[in-house]
């Protein structure tokens, strides 16, 4: 029993060669004689030859979406090119909740009645209602509230495009 | 897929530092051939971990787009050029799960794995694959991403434990458990309804 506790173990690394010759020797040795770990080696080294084979096949793209993403690509990396993608950098999406926010709390007493916005059938335009208050600050930043209030309600799958040019950190990304 | 030579046959060109000594000299071609080479590996390591056609797309876009705006910072005395983009592919990936935690696993998918038929009186080769295919993203869905990830840059690129710890920021040593436990887990949880049909593809595959 102890024995193939232990043998169960080192199945995986058994399988993938990587024990050392006394260890595999002795799992080797139990396994001849112990045919309930034998046909657990055989069912894992049957996952391991699925996976060797199937996984270098699994999700290979089709010829027209890499076209599609080498085109975004570059346009992406043409530097003085408008942008206007909508799918937006990955990492920006959490900073966009708390500066979406920030700028809500900024412009709530401006902006007045804020929280009617949400409300499908108010009769009058938002933008008019914004864009007459007086301060230049706020009509700057008005539109991009506009955008953002559209953009994080209930859906919230979309990162607000104020974000795009945050600058890339993947931690990891430089060795 | 072999009638034709790709565009975008995965092999890493002989000279990846001279290609990439070109691009820094300005050779829009060099950017070209770069991608050309190594976006099929990218793609498919990205679709892997993120189990998501527009996922897949959207982070691999982000890749390339960062690779090639760093490109001077890339040390190929450190790494090869492939592992290098498995990094920053992977740390965009994590991005992206973190963010759609209880969205990734794609339940229609899980639900409807297509069994083949066995004892059908056509039997349809063409489709073992698929059915393969399925039951492998079946298996990786419901690994954790760690252990999802080491599976997937061990078997599905056949990287080395010593890079898969670079690239998982880990030591090499837990790149082997994280292998080791995706192994035994995806054993017990193929078993139940893949076992079989494990074996059953093999034999038809074999006919
Ligand atoms: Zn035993």
């Amino acid at each position: 029993m102890l024995q193939c506790h232990y043998t169960r173990a080192r199945i995986p690394a058994l399988i993938n060669q990587e024990l050392p010759i006394q260890t595999r020797r002795y799992v080797a040795r139990h396994l001849d004689h112990c045919s309930a770990c034998r046909a657990e080696f055989e069912r894992q080294k049957t996952v391991k030859q699925e996976l060797m084979r199937e996984l270098p096949h699994f999700g290979k793209p089709d010829e027209s979406a890499l076209e599609r993403i080498w085109a975004q690509v570059q346009s992406d990396l043409r530097p003085a090119a408008p942008r206007h993608n909508t799918r937006l950098p990955l990492k920006s999406y959490s900073f966009g909740g708390i500066i979406a926010g920030l700028l809500l709390v900024l412009l709530l007493p401006i902006a007045g009645n804020a929280g009617t916005m949400s409300v499908p059938h108010h009769p009058s335009p938002q933008i008019i209602v914004l864009t007459e208050t007086p301060t230049n600050r706020v009509a700057v930043a008005v539109p991009t509230l506009i955008a953002l209030v559209a953009q994080t309600a209930p859906g919230e799958t979309d990162t607000p495009t104020i974000l795009d040019n945050t600058p890339a950190t993947p931690s990891a990304a430089v060795p | 897929m072999a009638d034709q030579l790709s565009n975008y046959e995965e092999q890493s060109p002989a000279d990846v530092p001279a290609l990439i000594a070109r691009c820094l000299a300005g050779d829009q071609n060099s950017y070209t051939q770069l991608y050309n080479c190594f976006a099929t590996a990218m793609y498919r390591l990205c679709y892997s971990l993120l189990l998501n056609r527009q996922d897949a797309e959207d982070v691999m876009q982000d890749v390339f787009v960062y690779a090639f705006k760093n490109l001077r910072r890339y040390d190929s005395q450190k790494s090869a050029f492939k592992t290098w983009l498995c990094t920053i592919a992977v740390s965009r990936c994590r991005n992206m799960y973190r963010r759609k935690r209880f969205l990734l696993v794609d339940w229609s998918q899980l639900l409807h794995v297509q069994f083949p038929a066995p004892h059908s009186d056509m039997p349809e080769p063409a489709l073992t694959r698929k059915d393969a295919a399925d039951v492998i993203h079946a298996a990786l869905a419901e690994l954790s991403p760690r252990l999802r990830e080491a599976v997937v840059l061990r078997y599905g690129h056949g990287l080395t434990y010593r890079e898969i710890a670079d690239i998982m920021n880990c030591p090499p040593k837990t790149a082997e458990s994280r292998v080791r436990l995706a192994h035994e887990q995806l054993r017990s949880r193929l078993q139940p309804v893949g076992h079989t049909l494990l074996e059953e593809l093999w034999q038809v595959q074999e006919q």
